[in-house]
């Protein structure tokens, strides 16, 4: 028989030792008083241990409250109370199970027995006036429990249904013949039917037979590997993942399968936008990687070509050969720096443009060389504003734009129609720009128009419609890039065999959205980073950054000019200080300086320099260039770099509010 | 005539630079690397020195300035194909300094000629 584990609460060492020679009971902790007893019983509970019941000596009986265990219990009803009363002691009706000192085994036993079934009528009666029923006859009160069992079940499977029915993923339910048992209204949606058209339907019998076939599939699939299956199916108004798994009974009998449709349409589209910006990483790369060996290649060819008709004087016939080589190599060095072009974010020349102006001379230039079968009209609004760009990009985008659609128009003639007017662009507009006045170019032609599905790719690198050899496929993509980084929209509209139109928006004026919202939150947000730029690593440069860092800056150390404009380049924005840490080689220095300021007009800067150099800095950026003489003192040096932020600060606060 | 010393890491480019300037009757030869020029140009003081920026073992730059430092104000003509950052960047180097002129490659054989004639007929006139 098993042991009872009982706990006793202030009984004395004799009862104790009763206690602990009976051979069906187990006294598995003592404790003087009920704030003991209370500390130890959490123990107990810890370990699992917790008793079966608990002896109180009569003294401190109305010192007990079942809540103080009630934590350390499930319930605290659970809990088997025992009081042992001295024989001198009367007998009083509290409510409390009496046994009388000393007792023996069986009584003890006897007396819990009773003990636990009033417990357990308690708990039946507590149970019953939570629930408002008056009977009181066991079957009754056990089908009150199964009904309270039956309820939260019922409630629990209303909840699922409430969830399956209004879910964002369809979901079917299949019997094992492949007929429609249900369907949820998301579901509904996704075929276009309603619940009752469909119900008790074969599978096979769904509008889209990419679906039907697919579920069939899957249903094939699973009564063979008994496995769920999953999979990516094209339905017309998305891409949706499908899961079809099968339902079994606890037996493990088949009841039917269940497939679930969810909508993975934007999530591929993020996916796509992913992938493409990885694309492009790798064109730039590979672009960096390559130009130079591209370069070297194409100028060796060239340079033995030349020596070879200098030298050699060739007849005519040979010079017609060599000179088409010269040509190959004029076209190949031209690749390679549209190519270029695409990895080169670098900001050079930036000044007013005017759109109109340079449309002008490129058509002029265009029309005295196409056929007389093209046409070019155009259309230019003169209220139009100038933009803020390299003119050489603007120039690039209307070249490639008015080339693209020149080589679009096959057969006897065509137009090329080229408009530019000003847009005031709202804050709400589906194009993703910010608001403001923005010049819109449009690039229409005749010519053969492009398929939807092929106009989705046309901005990617090396994304050519022209027969090959015809074009590189880079042309649109540099357009592209270069709309991007003007922070403009670039567009398509076209019709198959009719027309295309390429609509272009570009921001008026100095729009410099990196310099003027995006470099002082760049600046505010943790501390401010120190590019320190020197000449050998070990070279007296290990000090003074340590002090800065010390003061809880940023500091990034490079080594060489060229070093330090890499970094530079590859993220202009991550610093807000530049440093070198003596002039590097006089001309690399002021090149590198002047380079920087160029592309970060506003970053501060200090050079250290030596009195004994007689280097001429002439950088218009006096205001934010410290020249400071080695040796120099900390706390000067400190000061200094302190200034120059505060300045910063200034500037920046300036740069926002508008000036006229 | 001039002696002409060429430095560039591509075997290609510098043997036919060599051959070129040879040709067109200057005398010419040829270093690998930034190291070897500058041991070249101390053992054999050519007029004028044509070389590539980026190399191994020494870029251009960094021989450029050490032969300045050493040598005084020898000719040179620099070239750059470019690679991450355009070759005008690094070229820019170059430029700043006095009697150095630039070539982007590729180039025309016959600009590096009028660029070398120039830089000698500067030199000798001065």
């Amino acid at each position: 028989m098993e042991r009872i584990n009982v706990f006793a609460v202030g009984c004395d060492d004799k009862l104790t030792e009763q206690l602990s020679s009976f051979s069906g009971f187990s006294l598995v902790g003592t404790a003087p008083d009920f704030d003991k007893a209370v500390k130890t019983f959490r123990l107990l509970a810890v370990s699992d241990r917790i008793p079966d019941a608990i002896l109180i000596a009569s003294s401190i009986r109305h010192d007990f409250h079942a809540s103080h265990f009630a934590t350390l219990v499930n319930d605290e009803h659970e809990l088997t109370v025992l009081v042992i009363k001295n024989p001198d002691e009367e007998f009083c009706d509290d409510g409390f199970v009496y046994v009388c000192s000393p007792f023996t085994e069986p009584q003890l036993r006897e007396s819990l027995c009773t003990a636990t079934k009033i417990r357990n009528l308690k708990l039946g009666m507590d149970f019953l006036c939570r629930n408002g029923t008056s009977s009181t006859s066991r079957e009754e009160l056990d089908a009150t429990v199964l009904n309270e069992q039956f309820k939260a079940t019922r409630r629990l499977q209303q909840m699922m249904i409430a969830t399956v029915q209004n879910t964002i993923e369809g979901i079917v339910l299949v019997n094992p013949q492949g007929r429609i048992e249900y369907l949820n209204k998301a579901f509904e949606r996704i075929a276009g039917k309603k619940r009752s058209e469909l119900i008790g339907k074969h599978i096979k019998y769904f509008e889209s037979n990419k679906f039907s076939s697919s579920l069939l599939h899957a249903l094939k699939k699973i009564a063979i590997s008994h496995n769920p299956w999953k999979g990516n199916i094209r339905l017309d108004d998305g891409i949706y993942e499908l899961f079809v798994g099968a339902i079994k009974d606890r037996d493990g009998n088949l009841l039917g399968y269940a497939a679930i449709l969810a909508d993975i349409s934007s999530r591929r589209a993020v996916e796509n936008k992913f992938i493409q910006e990885q694309k492009m990483d790798a064109v730039v790369t590979l672009a960096g990687g390559v130009a130079h060996d591209f370069n070297n290649i194409i100028l060796a060819l060239q340079a033995n070509v030349e020596t070879l008709m200098e030298l050699r004087k060739p007849d005519e016939i040979g010079e017609k050969y060599f000179k088409r080589i010269l040509a190959a190599c004029e076209h190949a060095g031209l690749m390679v720096k549209k190519f270029l072009n695409l990895s080169r974010n670098i900001r050079e020349e930036i000044s007013m443009v005017s759109v109109g102006d340079t449309l002008r001379e490129v058509t002029g230039m265009l029309e005295a060389s196409v056929t007389e079968k093209i046409s070019f009209e155009l259309n230019i609004a003169p209220e139009c504003k100038d933009i803020y760009a390299n003119p050489g990009s603007v120039f690039e985008i209307i070249m490639n734009l008015v080339h693209n659609a020149m080589d679009a128009i096959k057969g006897d003639s065509g137009r090329i129609m080229i408009s530019l007017e000003p847009v005031l662009i709202q804050s709400e507009n589906s194009l993703g720009l910010a608001p403001g006045e923005y010049v819109r170019l449009v690039v229409a032609d005749t010519g053969e128009g492009i398929s939807d599905e092929l106009a989705g790719r046309i901005f990617e690198p090396f994304f050519s419609t022209k027969k090959s050899g015809k074009g590189y496929g880079l042309g649109l993509s540099v357009v592209h890039q270069i709309v991007e980084s003007l922070n403009g929209h670039i567009g398509l509209r076209s019709k198959p065999e009719e027309c295309t139109e390429f609509h272009v928006y570009l921001p008026v004026g100095k729009q410099d959205n990196t310099t003027d919202t995006d470099l002082p939150q760049n600046q505010h947000s943790g501390p401010e980073h120190i590019l320190w730029i020197c000449e050998l690593i070990a070279e007296e440069s290990a000090e003074l950054p340590a002090v800065l860092r010390a003061s809880g800056y940023n500091v990034t150390i490079v080594c060489g000019a060229m070093e330090a404009m890499d970094m530079f380049n590859n993220n202009p924005l991550k610093f807000d200080m530049v440093i070198s840490d003596k002039v590097i080689r006089a001309v690399d220095g002021r090149a590198l300086f002047k380079h920087i300021f160029n592309i970060r007009p506003d970053i501060p800067a200090i050079l250290f320099t030596r009195q004994t150099d007689t280097i001429e800095i002439s950088l218009s950026v006096a205001n934010k260039l410290v020249m400071l003489i080695k040796p120099v003192e900390e706390a000067t040096f400190i000061d200094t770099v302190k200034i120059l932020f505060s300045k910063r600060d200034l500037s920046a606060r300036l740069m926002q509010t508008p000036e006229q | 005539m001039a002696n002409i010393l060429v430095v560039d890491d591509d075997d290609d480019i510098r043997e036919t630079l060599v051959d070129y300037m040879n040709a067109r009757g200057h005398h010419a030869w040829g270093a690998g690397n930034g190291r070897e020029a500058i041991d070249m140009v101390a053992k054999e003081h050519p007029d004028l020195l044509i070389t590539d920026i980026i190399m191994p073992e020494k870029d251009g730059i960094q021989m450029i300035i050490e032969t300045r430092k050493k040598f005084g104000d020898i000719p040179i003509i620099a070239m750059s194909g470019g690679g991450r950052i355009p070759a005008s960047v690094y070229l820019a180097h170059a430029k700043a300094l006095k009697g150095v002129k630039t070539l982007e490659k590729p180039f025309k054989v016959t600009a590096l000629l009028k660029a070398v004639n120039e830089l000698v007929n500067g030199a000798a006139g001065q």
